[in-house]
């Protein structure tokens, strides 16, 4: 008995050590010294060749789609000759370890490259050529927000708000309406102040819907709607001062093309801008900004807050109910801006920065970089929802010359959702390139003279995600640090708190937010909303 | 008196437990296999039901639940209903472990009378394959019981069959095994996630109180037991033994008490109307026209009537059905008339946009039929719905990626079929997913079969906003894109006879010629012959050619009306009249009097 077990375990031995050793060697990285050459770089996804990338992203791991049986990567920094990274295996998804991408970008190349070999069936080692990615010396806000959501058309499914931290895979739920308790709530148009995440604004749509408003770590939920002003507020944009907000409230409906690619298009029925000031939770407009014949939407502070851009445009039909509205293919707007003097409360008269139809097209989504010198807008042929557009793209005007161009990191598929890093080289925004459906976020970095290069698509940690995923990634907004509140907070504030309600709701005060104000008004009676 | 068995018994004696097991395994297998049907269970379950996902993300999602690990095994195996044989096969060897188990467990293994009850499981089985599953609409259904019970089995077993004579050592071991097994999966899972997050539901139902029911039965049955054979052993009680021929008649009485029982049990639940429900569903989403009207010609007018009243939108969905199948096998113009019919029931969308409201099988439906029809966008756009209000339905991925793949937007095609082969919710979904993907990977197109090709080249060209839908106008459209849209047509002929536009109908004359109609389709026939005996006709008769069939027809039913009038019948009397002769009520003829509400004239 005692010599049989005795076998058994030095067969159980032997069998281990084989299994080790199997396995180390399998571990070991092959010998490709030598190996032919491909004599054309491979077909990567995402396609990060080329491209500019922050020294803080996360590890770039893509699918190599090319055929074979096994696949090597190497990873070095520009000039040395000895890979830093180097991840061997049979699966076509690369996936670089996090350390030691840390530690390649920490040395500050100015570019990595990428030497990619498969095996192919027949056993035999192919080099294809080299690939970089040039690594910009300045780093990208550490934290992007953002929802995902299915395509969407009359219905609404699951939506969730998300915070990722774009040097790490780690992606945190803030908010799920599926958590919410009549499963109701739609989520949109998150905004922050100077990128930064404990001043911010969300809206809520539904039964426990409103404003959701983040100042200096307290949240609260707002009722922005008035009688006069039905709609909830959306796209808003913070005073540089973080006193004021403004939004556009619309009445946004869709209608379906039943020919051509794109099913869906968005009319922007009726819309008005109003403000809302922090300190004492009011909501009020001036008629300039709130024409009944005029559209206004996307309101944008200029960075010294001394005015505040948004798009406008004229409202050709008079029946807000009928859809599509007639003439609807004709709405274009420009981008116009209003002083306002925040101290006084005293409004200026609107001017005209970019006429639609000198352009051709029409603006939307105005963001202006930290300093003031660029303005990127969205520019489609018509209307409004540039994400339906496969023709929206990203236009950068130059505020010092007045002059406006396309950007170089627009594609044939819609561009938009567009967002500036707080140091100003950093544009994130949406876009349907990838597969002409799916809006993904993508980077670019934006050189002194305005100029964007080759943008990259967010890294995932699992490669193939960009494939099979059918999410959207919409409204990216670069941020510098995490959401300083709990997910469960925000759902407790949602679901439990009262709506707060400004003294001024009715917008009714003639008060401005440093003094006695003048052109603040009350709405109309049978205003548009 | 106690009857033993006697050791040395003929072959079929000393075997028969085995293979009274076999044979009835056996039959239960061919039950299930070609009475139930576990392709339409699955096929219902992926529709309609909750999901289930065999990703370890879905595992992960819910190990802090208890049960987790059953419940993610049951929807697994569940998952292979999609192939029939391999369905039974599964179903079948639950009902044989359960039976085992529960043999196994019994103290009076000898006693061949008390083992029959070892096959009630697998009896209760059959019973929920009767029912579809619909009584357990957990995922994984029945299944997820069965292999909790199993469990629980396995646990008294161990309880039972321990050599320890210890009652608490025996006990607690059982319960060790049925914690470990079915509990401590979600709970260890918890810990290792960190403190405050085992939010785990506690889930009782599960085998820990079968298992306590059953170490209690079985220590008093054994209790019992011993007491009778001490009692026994006093009364000095001479055993009895049978012989070999009286064992095999018992065997062959026993077997033949099981196979009565098991098919009364599964005669007095069988659902006819919930299979021919489901199978009229599976044949609708794979395509089975053919069969679709084989199983539709087995509905009778009081069934067709009961669903209408009942179940409005249901009684719409199975004539558009229907509709459509006649369509897909040429069939439409010539016997839709033989079904009960109603225009909203065509396309849906009337109905639809009147009721404003979110009607998933409506949707599901006119979604398949757009598609088909070359209303590509509209397609799209209500699968889009679908996938936003009802989930990540395989069929509703399947027909996102056939949208586009029709519309040759073939980057997003691939991200739909990517998505739906990693969804891991329909082994069957999974591999047409895969086998398209292969292709477009390895020749950069995907694969289009003829019903595609035909769709992209019925596709409308002409883009425009849809304000309202008509079914006829929305035809009409698809015509003037691409006159040869023989479907379109035939839809836009069946609403002119639905709602007697037969001015539009005597217009469409030339297009039967133009698209090849050897001759003209009976119901139009009948049409035509309605409208021409009008005083509005606009076309004559011998502009068109009547076969002699539809000629008689139109005189047998003009001349049973006037025989009822004159006899001094009412409207009432007509229609029982007609009703009463099964060829006239097949034709439009009859939809045209019986659905003709009169209006009043003035008082006399």
């Amino acid at each position: 008995m005692k010599t049989r077990l005795s076998w058994i375990a030095v067969v159980a031995a032997v069998a281990s050590g084989g299994v080790a050793i199997a396995s180390v060697v399998a571990h070991l990285p092959p010998s490709v010294d030598g190996c032919p050459d491909a004599g054309r770089p491979p077909t990567i996804s995402p396609d990060y060749a080329g491209v500019t990338i922050p020294p803080n992203i996360a590890p770039l791991n893509f699918l190599i789609k090319e055929p074979g049986t096994a696949f090597m990567v190497r990873v070095a920094a520009d000039g040395d000759g000895k890979p830093a990274i180097e991840v061997h295996g049979r699966s076509p998804a690369i996936r670089f370890p996090l350390d030691a991408w840390r530690r390649l970008l920490d040395r500050k190349p100015a570019a990595v490259s990428f030497d990619v070999f498969v095996k192919t069936q027949d056993g035999h080692w192919t080099r294809y050529e080299r690939f970089s990615a040039s690594v910009a010396p300045e780093a990208i806000d550490p934290y992007l927000f953002y929802r995902k959501i299915k395509p969407m058309y009359n219905s609404w499914g699951p939506i969730t708000w998300h915070q990722r931290h774009v040097e790490t895979f780690r992606e945190d739920c803030l908010l799920d309406n599926a958590r919410m308790d009549d499963h109701a709530g739609c989520m949109n148009c998150h905004a922050f102040y100077q990128n930064r995440p404990d001043t911010m604004v969300v809206q809520i749509r539904g039964p426990r819907g409103g404003m959701l408003v983040l100042r200096d770590g307290k949240l609260e939920k707002v009722e922005t709607r008035t009688p006069r002003n039905k709609a909830p507020a959306s796209v808003g944009s913070w005073h540089p001062s973080g006193r004021l907000a403004a939004f556009s409230v619309n009445k946004v409906v869709q209608a379906f093309h039943m020919g051509g690619v794109e099913v869906r298009d968005a009319m922007d029925m009726t819309s008005d801008l109003i403000l809302y000031r922090t300190d004492d939770r009011s909501v009020f407009s001036t008629p300039r900004i709130a024409e009944p014949a005029w559209l206004e939407a996307f309101p944008q502070w200029s960075p010294d807050g001394k005015h505040l851009y948004f798009c406008r445009a004229p409202k050709p039909w008079t029946d807000d109910d009928t859809v599509p509205p007639e003439g609807y293919q004709n709405v274009r707007y420009s981008l116009v801006r209003i002083a306002y003097d925040i101290d006084s409360g005293q409004w200026g008269d609107i001017e005209t920065v970019l006429d639609a139809d000198a352009m051709g097209l029409s603006i939307t989504e105005p963001r202006f970089s930290p300093d003031g010198r660029w303005c990127v807008m969205c520019l489609c042929a018509y209307s409004y929802q540039g994400s339906f557009k496969a023709d929206a793209d990203l236009y950068l005007l130059d505020t010092a010359t007045g002059q406006c161009r396309r950007m170089e990191c627009s594609s044939d598929q819609s561009d938009t959702w567009h967002s500036w890093s707080s140091n100003g080289r950093w544009l994130a925004f949406s876009s349907r390139r990838r597969d002409g459906q799916f809006l993904k976020t993508y980077f670019s970095y934006i050189e002194s003279d305005g100029t964007a290069r080759k943008p990259f698509l967010l890294p995932q940690e699992d490669p193939t995600d960009h494939d099979d995923n059918i999410l959207l990634y919409h409204l990216p907004e670069l941020v510098t640090g995490p959401m300083p509140v709990e997910a469960r907070e925000i759902l407790r504030v949602i679901q439990d708190s009262e709506l707060v309600t400004g003294d001024a709701i009715t917008g009714a005060s003639r008060r401005a937010v440093g003094g006695a104000p003048e052109g603040a008004y009350q709405l109309p009676d049978g205003g548009k909303h | 008196m106690t009857t033993v068995v006697p050791k040395r018994l003929t072959w079929l004696a000393a075997k028969g437990i085995v293979l009274r097991y076999l044979l009835l395994l056996a039959a239960f297998y061919a039950y299930v296999l070609l009475v139930v049907d576990t392709r339409l269970i699955h096929d219902r379950y992926i529709s309609v039901s909750m999901r289930f996902s065999r990703t370890w993300d879905h595992l992960l999602a819910r190990l802090d639940q208890t049960g987790a690990l059953v419940a993610y095994a049951a929807g697994w195996l569940h998952q292979y209903y999609c192939h029939g044989p391999l369905g039974a096969a599964i179903l079948t060897l639950v009902a044989a472990a359960l039976a085992a188990g529960l043999d196994l467990w019994m103290p009076v293994r000898r006693n061949s009378w008390l083992r029959l009850l070892s096959f009630l499981p697998a009896v209760g089985l059959l019973v929920a394959a009767n029912y579809y599953d619909l009584k357990l609409p957990h995922p994984g259904g029945p299944l997820l019981y069965a292999l909790g019970l199993l469990l629980a089995l396995l646990a008294a077993n161990v309880h039972a069959h321990l050599p320890s004579r210890r009652l608490h050592i025996r006990i607690a071991s059982g319960l060790i095994l049925a914690v470990i097994v079915y509990h401590a999966g979600g709970a260890i899972y918890s810990v290792a996630r960190g403190a405050g997050e085992a939010t785990g539901r506690i889930y009782l139902p599960g085998p820990l109180p079968i298992f306590v029911g059953l170490a209690v039965v079985r220590e008093l049955w054994t209790r019992w037991l011993a007491a009778a054979a001490r009692q026994a052993a006093r009364s000095k009680t001479q055993a009895t033994t049978r012989s070999p021929a009286a064992a095999v008649a018992v065997w062959l009485v026993q077997l033949a008490i099981l196979a009565g029982a098991g098919a009364a049990v599964a005669q007095a639940t069988r659902q006819p109307d919930l299979r021919m429900s489901f199978q009229l569903d599976f044949c609708r989403h794979h395509g089975l026209w053919g069969e679709f009207l084989e199983v539709a010609a087995r509905i009778t007018p009081d069934q067709f009537a009961h669903v209408a009243r009942s179940r409005p939108s249901d009684a719409f969905c199975l004539n558009h059905d229907i509709n459509r199948a006649l369509c897909h096998q040429g069939r439409l113009l010539d016997d839709m008339f033989a079904y009960p019919q109603a225009p909203g029931g065509l396309l849906l969308v009337d109905r639809t946009d009147r009721t404003k409201e979110f009607i998933r099988p409506e949707v599901e439906r006119y979604a398949a039929a757009f598609l088909e029809l070359g209303r590509v966008n509209a397609a799209e756009h209500a699968a889009h719905e679908l996938l936003q209000v009802d989930g990540d339905r395989p069929a509703t991925l399947r027909l996102l990626a056939e949208v586009n793949i029709v519309k040759d937007q073939r980057p997003a095609a691939q991200t739909f079929l990517g998505y739906l082969r990693q969804l891991r919710t329909s082994p069957c979904h999974e591999r047409w997913a895969g086998d398209l993907l292969e292709h477009y990977r390895l020749h950069g197109e995907f694969p289009l079969d003829e019903r595609l090709r035909r769709i992209r080249q019925w596709n409308l060209r002409d883009d425009y906003i849809l304000r309202y839908s008509s079914v006829f106008d929305d035809m009409q459209r698809l015509l003037e894109s691409n006159p040869n849209n023989r479907m379109a047509f035939e839809y836009l002929v069946a609403d002119c006879l639905l709602n007697r536009r037969w001015d539009d109908l005597a217009d469409q004359l030339d297009r039967f010629k133009a698209l090849g109609y050897a001759r003209l389709p009976r119901h139009v026939q009948e049409g035509l012959m309605l409208y021409t005996a009008g005083p509005n006709a606009r076309v004559s008769r011998d502009r068109f050619v009547c076969d002699a069939a539809v000629r008689r027809t139109y005189e047998r039913f003009g001349r049973t009306v006037m025989i009822v009038r004159q006899r001094g019948g009412a409207r009432p009397q007509t229609l029982r009249a007609l009703a009463a002769d099964p060829e006239l009520v097949r034709t439009y003829f009859w939809y045209v009097y019986s659905t003709f509400v009169p209006v009043e004239g003035p008082a006399r």
